[in-house]
């Protein structure tokens, strides 16, 4: 278990961090002279900066265009208490990285509900209003000119004085905070960003609450350039003002970009390579600041992935273990395994009474167009409903209003006599339902297991603190994820692609792949959206086949569907839809006989005839 | 405070918010086309301003031909910046998009300041600097011109979206890409235009400011953010709604610095920002849904 | 035991030496070490760019006639890019790779110098500064190794108001930049004002805003009778612009950082009629033969013209005195190491016959200039004219 665990790739090794550090650490006896060794200070101090903009930027797949108001806010917050109150840098650097984390913390909340780049805009208005503050309070922060005499670094009657001796200081909270991201890079926070950066949706479908993933990563890279600002403040004992700008906050990008986004050692080498350019550029005078342009454009436009990501690519290869079989659809012989999921996860079997999902009165409108109108149905425990209807019917928007993506305009759904109205999807997850996604939203950045692992994600709220730190217990949880993991992979008889990246699959596998994630999330109720779409007849045959399995295990079904012959096959009751509303609603026999069906379906004359 | 300190206020409201609104519409065009922000938009104006007094005191030509000329030069440099840099990005991924927007906004930055020089730049009123006066506040007629100008623009580009196939074809690739290519639109030349459209608006925008502000190589920078400012505000992608959101925030900062101080006109765009983002993310003039599944 | 750099300079400066054209006088000795930091890129770069090419001038002449006691000079520039932080990184450089004996120039703006004043005081390296915030000289006992060759802003503000109670303008507006040069002149104005009986009106600007309408038209609702606007950004000239726009009749009054040519022509018929504080420079033709420095400013006018091709102005000048008092100080204190320099500066700079003024320092005093050196000038019909001495 440990073994595999390890190879998932993506990982960062511990091995190497300790040897990268250690290296670091020899590195003042090997230059010539102080100079040299203030540069490698402030690639120690970018470094802090880049390894959390990348957290934010690679995993959490947001940009911040305000690092650099962070950064100075961790300066002047120490800087002052310590020239305006004598405060000890040991003391005010914990202090200034609270503020810092608490007003990420309210940045984040209402920007990161929303999905694409609100949080980027919102970085670069408090990125400049931070500066603009800086100058503007000149009672409290020396306004332009800054501030100066500010309490230098000591470690109790040691004083720091040479730039070797805070080199020290610096990378050894570098250091610090390179484990710590590690950690997270290999927990399953780093899975989860990853995740929710190939798709929102699917995350949350799982019971990841992505604002709230995305807002802890954000806060501790706000509080990662909080300390690096500190740490610089007491160095340099003067602070002003125009270091934290705008153009800043975009070399800080710059870093992440050049040193290859979502890549660990990619912040490393952006850092340090961006506090070396500028000296090499410095001889070209004006030319400086066009080339820096310049640079910047063929990193992207040649480089995507950044310089880590040209050598990355050599290890990546060797990292994947298992090749894709070739045969589109699985052995025959493992699918017949009719292994409950329920039965491993102790949830008490279907007791077949009882409704478990109402839907009462739902309408949904969009401005003019109404696609859902007064429709209402229940589903019984252990159940296998089917929602059928022509395109435009309105049943992917009603699926979508079940499943919490869209509120209704009118009516309620409830789960196990619990109205659901207004509750985010991801929290759905944790009541007990699971869904699949009509243009399968799987996260091509994990391989299979790992994807089937996010399904595991509605048991597991919380736990950021341990990850960073590496605790047992987060580790442990791991283990056992992938074990669930394996067992729902084997439900759908896939268990041999589990070290693949999900990317690399055929399409019926990627549908496939969906509902075992959906299963590992041990739901109560199953719901299918469109799950024939783009099969063949074989793999229909299949899917067919694990529904059943799935009912046998004890779980409900809810399923969107074209295809007749998987509806009739596997449905005990049809609910069918036509311009948003309920038409009929019976055992799938009833309903293929029912005249209003057959003239939506077919048209008037044939309904005539039948 | 006299009825002649507020009419002057906004008279410098509205004179600042009309081209605070062209920057805005420009990087709604491109955003529509793209899905991106573009963060050289502001270095467009000063290209048309710099480029334009380097122009004029070049050659000595009439400012209407130096003007004619501009327009041209910046638009292509908009169109080379969409075809060599913003097309080979891949996917359209929106993060890259962005930086790589950002690295020309500052290519053009350093290359303005290396061949063009470090002193800022004006250019002449283009008819005159004598002010007038209405009700005791003054203003000079360029800044009818700018405001003019700017709504002559509006005007020109409502009717381009609403009335001529490939106005509406640039919908349409707002709208949705996908579907717009598969009715064989060429989504390439549509973003091409964008690019080349924006790049003139924001000329445009350049040259008629420049005889009041005047120009110099590092003023498209706060101008390109101030812009986005006002394109949050009315809505990002919402084109007629970035106007109106420039105007809000050029009176706002008129208002604001007039009324309860000049330390307040720096940060008034920025704390707008925040509080929209906060409150109204799609900004005041949105409408509708949005987030489909 | 030479470490490896003198051992490199020496064998490249021999090599140089001979292939120095014949007829020039061989250097011998150690070279002198100066380093020059001034912003020569991003907003402070107008001023920069002749002070750099003053000291440069200054350090080629001194070398052609054999350098300073015999030694040649080595100039090492370093652009602080209008940043601080730049500045500072630049500053190390220079103390401890390049191991100047001396740095000219603070990256001329005040703020930037103020960031360097730590990292010399604390290496113990002579700076001479040519900035204008009082700050940067002031306390002396804080300010040991920092010297500075143009006028503190206490003076120019002094200056400023004996003009106004000359003209009997008792009531006054001040519109400074946020920038530390404009902060800086603002306090002095607050400390000065009410014992020389002026009131005060006092607002602000931005460094890059471009519209000063608002703050004009709420000055424009107030008593005062001239508009005092301070700042070395092209500010300046919208607010010169503006003023003319909303018909404001006070008189307007621009800073000793605005002495250009260029910014009056930018600000065309707005600029006829303004007045400037400003040291003599612009206006040397128009001093009496008597000045004491009307002969020095021409003849570094003229030399500057000579190798450039082009005019200087009253900051190149600023540089051009920098770097010749510490070379006198060299020559007379007889070495130069980095506290013989100090000394030499602190000793043997007295009546020192400069461009901007005539300097004198001593240990309780380390900015040379006295409100004596400064005047009031007009431009008028595309010219600077001397309007009060």
């Amino acid at each position: 278990m440990v073994d595999v665990v390890e190879r998932l790739p993506g990982r960062v090794s511990g091995r190497a961090l300790l040897a990268f550090l250690a290296a670091v650490a020899l590195v003042p006896w090997l230059l010539p002279n102080q100079y040299l060794v203030h540069v490698v200070v402030l690639a120690g101090l970018y470094v802090i900066l880049a390894v959390g903009l990348n957290l934010v930027m690679g995993y959490a797949n947001q940009v911040s265009l305000g690092h650099a108001g962070f950064y100075g806010l961790g300066a002047y917050v120490s800087a002052v208490l310590s020239v305006r109150y004598g405060l000890s840098p040991w003391l005010g650097m914990p202090i200034a990285a609270v503020a810092t984390g608490a007003l990420a913390y309210v940045v984040g909340i209402p920007t990161l509900r929303l999905t694409s780049y609100y949080l980027g805009m919102a970085t670069l208005g408090i990125g400049i209003v931070l500066q603009l503050a800086f100058v503007q309070l000149h009672g409290l922060t020396g306004g332009s000119s800054g501030l100066a005499g500010i309490l230098p670094w000591d470690l109790g009657p040691l004083r720091l004085t040479t730039s070797t001796h805070h080199y020290l200081l610096v990378w050894a909270f570098a250091g610090v905070a390179l484990w710590i991201a590690r950690n997270l890079v290999n927990s399953r926070v780093g899975r989860v960003l990853r995740a929710l950066g190939d798709s929102e949706a699917a995350a949350a479908a799982m019971g990841v609450d992505t604002a709230a993933e995305k807002r802890r990563v954000f806060v501790l890279s706000a509080v990662y350039a909080s300390v690096a600002g500190s740490l610089y403040a007491h160095y340099i004992t003067v602070i002003s003002p125009e270091i934290y700008s705008f153009l800043f906050s975009v070399v800080l990008v710059l870093m992440v970009a050049i040193g290859g986004i979502g890549l660990y050692w990619g912040a490393v080498v952006g850092a340090v390579l961006l506090t070396v350019l500028p000296e090499a550029l410095r001889k070209f005078g004006d030319w400086e600041v066009p080339l820096y342009g310049l640079a910047l454009i063929v990193v992207i436009l040649f480089l995507p992935r950044g310089i880590a990501g040209l050598l990355a690519r050599k290890g990546s290869a060797r990292a994947v273990g298992a090749r894709p079989p070739e045969a589109a659809a699985p052995a025959p012989g493992a699918a017949a395994q009719a292994v409950p999921v329920a039965a491993s996860s102790g949830r008490k079997p279907a007791s077949g009474s009882g409704s478990l999902l109402e839907v009462r009165g739902v309408s949904k409108q969009f401005g003019g167009v109404r696609a859902v109108h007064d429709c209402s149905f229940e589903v019984a425990e252990g159940e296998i409903k089917a929602v059928i209807g022509p395109n435009g019917a309105g049943k992917t928007t009603l699926f979508n209003v079940i499943t919490g993506f869209y509120a209704p305009t009118a009516g309620v759904v409830r789960f196990r006599a619990r109205p659901l109205t207004g509750m985010p999807a991801h929290r759905l997850a944790r009541l007990g339902l699971s869904r699949t996604f009509q243009n399968v939203q799987l996260f091509p950045s994990l391989t299979v297991v790992e994807n089937v692992m996010i399904g595991c994600e509605r048991d597991a709220p919380g736990g950021f603190l341990g990850a960073a730190l590496a605790l047992p217990g987060p580790r442990r949880r791991i283990r056992a994820e992938h074990e669930r993991a394996e067992r729902a992979l084997a439900t759908v008889g896939l268990e041999a692609l589990a070290l693949v990246p999900a990317a690399d699959l055929a399409f019926g596998q990627q549908k496939l792949v969906e509902v075992a994630r959906a299963l590992a999330a041990d739901p109560t109720l199953l719901l299918l959206d469109e799950p024939a779409a783009g099969l063949n007849t074989p793999e229909k045959v299949e899917m067919m086949r694990l529904i059943v399995r799935v009912r046998a295990g004890g779980i409900s079904v809810l399923l969107i569907e074209h295809d007749m012959r998987l509806v009739m096959g596997v449905s005990d009751r049809v609910v069918v839809l036509d311009h948003g509303e309920k038409i009929a609603e019976g055992s799938p026999a009833e309903v293929r006989r029912d005249p209003a069906v057959i003239r939506v379906y077919l048209g008037e004359d044939v309904a005539a005839v039948a | 405070m006299n009825t002649a300190s507020l009419l002057q206020f906004l008279f410098s409201g509205l004179m600042v918010g009309a081209i605070y609104g062209l920057v805005a519409l420009g990087l709604n065009v491109v955003f529509n086309a793209t899905g991106a922000v573009n963060f050289a938009q502001g270095e467009f104006s000063m290209l048309g301003g710099m480029l334009g007094a380097s122009i004029l005191s070049a050659t000595g030509l009439p400012l209407a031909l130096v003007v004619l000329l501009t327009v041209i030069a910046v638009t292509a440099v908009g169109v080379i910046m969409e075809r060599v840099i913003v097309r080979p990005i891949r996917h359209a991924d929106v993060l890259n998009l962005i930086i790589v927007t950002i690295g020309a906004s500052i290519l053009i930055k350093g290359g303005v300041m290396v061949s063009l020089g470090k002193n800022a730049a004006g250019l002449p009123a283009f008819t005159g600097e004598r002010p007038f006066q209405f009700l005791g506040a003054t203003f000079v007629p360029q800044a009818l011109w700018i405001v003019g100008v700017a709504g002559a623009i509006v005007l020109a580009l409502h009717l381009f979206f609403d009335r001529t196939l490939l106005g509406r074809a640039m919908r349409a690739v707002a709208s949705d890409r996908e579907a717009a290519r598969l009715m064989g639109i060429d989504v390439g030349r549509i973003v091409m235009l964008s690019f080349a459209l924006s790049a003139a608006v924001g000329a445009i925008g350049g040259l008629i400011v420049t005889p009041v502000t005047l120009t110099i190589y590092d003023a498209g920078t706060m101008l390109g953010l101030k812009g986005f400012a006002a394109a949050v505000t009315g809505g990002l992608g919402n084109t007629f709604g970035g106007i109106a959101g420039g105007l809000v925030l050029g009176l706002l900062e008129a208002f604001g610095g007039g009324l309860i101080g000049s330390e307040f006109k720096d940060v008034a765009a920025f704390l707008l920002l925040l509080l929209l983002l906060f409150v109204r993310p799609r900004g005041l003039f949105a409408r509708g849904e949005s987030e489909r599944v | 035991m030479l470490t490896r750099r003198q051992f490199t300079t020496t064998l490249g400066g021999a090599l140089a030496a001979g292939l120095v054209a014949p007829g020039a006088i061989r250097a011998q000795g150690a070279p002198i070490r100066i380093g020059s930091i001034f912003s020569y890129t991003g907003p402070a770069a107008f001023l920069g760019d002749r002070m750099k090419r003053s000291v440069e001038l200054f350090v080629e002449e001194a070398n052609k006639k054999g350098g300073l006691g015999g030694r040649r000079i080595d100039l090492t520039l370093y652009d602080a890019g209008s940043e601080s932080t730049k500045a500072v990184l630049a500053a190390k450089r220079l103390i401890e790779q390049d191991t100047v004996d001396a740095i000219v120039g603070d990256g001329n703006r005040s703020d930037i110098g103020l960031a360097l004043v730590p990292s010399v005081q604390r290496a113990e390296v002579p700076l001479m500064s040519v900035s204008g915030a009082t700050a940067l000289v002031e306390p002396v006992k804080d300010r040991a190794w920092v010297f500075k060759s143009t006028v503190n802003d206490v003076e120019v503000v002094a200056r400023l108001l004996v003009f106004f109670r000359k003209r009997g303008i008792k009531d006054v507006a001040m519109l400074n930049d946020t920038g530390a040069f404009g902060a800086s002149a603002r306090d002095q104005l607050r400390a000065q004002a009410p014992a020389a009986g002026i009131n005060v009106v006092y607002e602000e600007f931005g460094p890059g805003d471009n519209d000063l309408t608002t703050q004009l038209t709420r000055i424009r609702g107030s008593n005062a009778k001239a508009i005092i606007c301070w700042t070395v950004t092209p500010a300046g000239v919208v607010f010169l612009k503006n003023a003319q726009q909303l018909g404001l009749k006070q008189m307007l009054v621009h800073g000793f950082g605005f002495v250009a040519d260029r910014y009056m022509q930018l600000a065309g018929d707005a600029a006829e009629g303004l007045y400037l504080t400003s040291l003599k420079f612009p206006v040397a033709e128009q001093l009496p033969d008597t000045d004491p420095i009307k002969a020095t400013i021409l003849d570094y006018k003229a030399r500057y013209r000579t190798r450039y091709n082009e005019e200087t102005d009253v900051y190149g000048g600023q540089a051009w005195d920098g770097i010749g008092m510490v070379a006198q100080a060299i020559t007379r204190a007889g070495g130069s190491d980095r506290a013989k320099i100090r000394a030499g500066l602190e000793e043997h700079v007295r009546e020192y016959k400069g461009v901007g003024g005539v300097f004198t320092f001593s240990p309780q005093k380390h900015w040379g200039l006295a409100k004596s050196d400064v005047v009031i000038i007009e431009w008028r019909q595309g010219k600077f004219r001397l309007v009060d001495l």
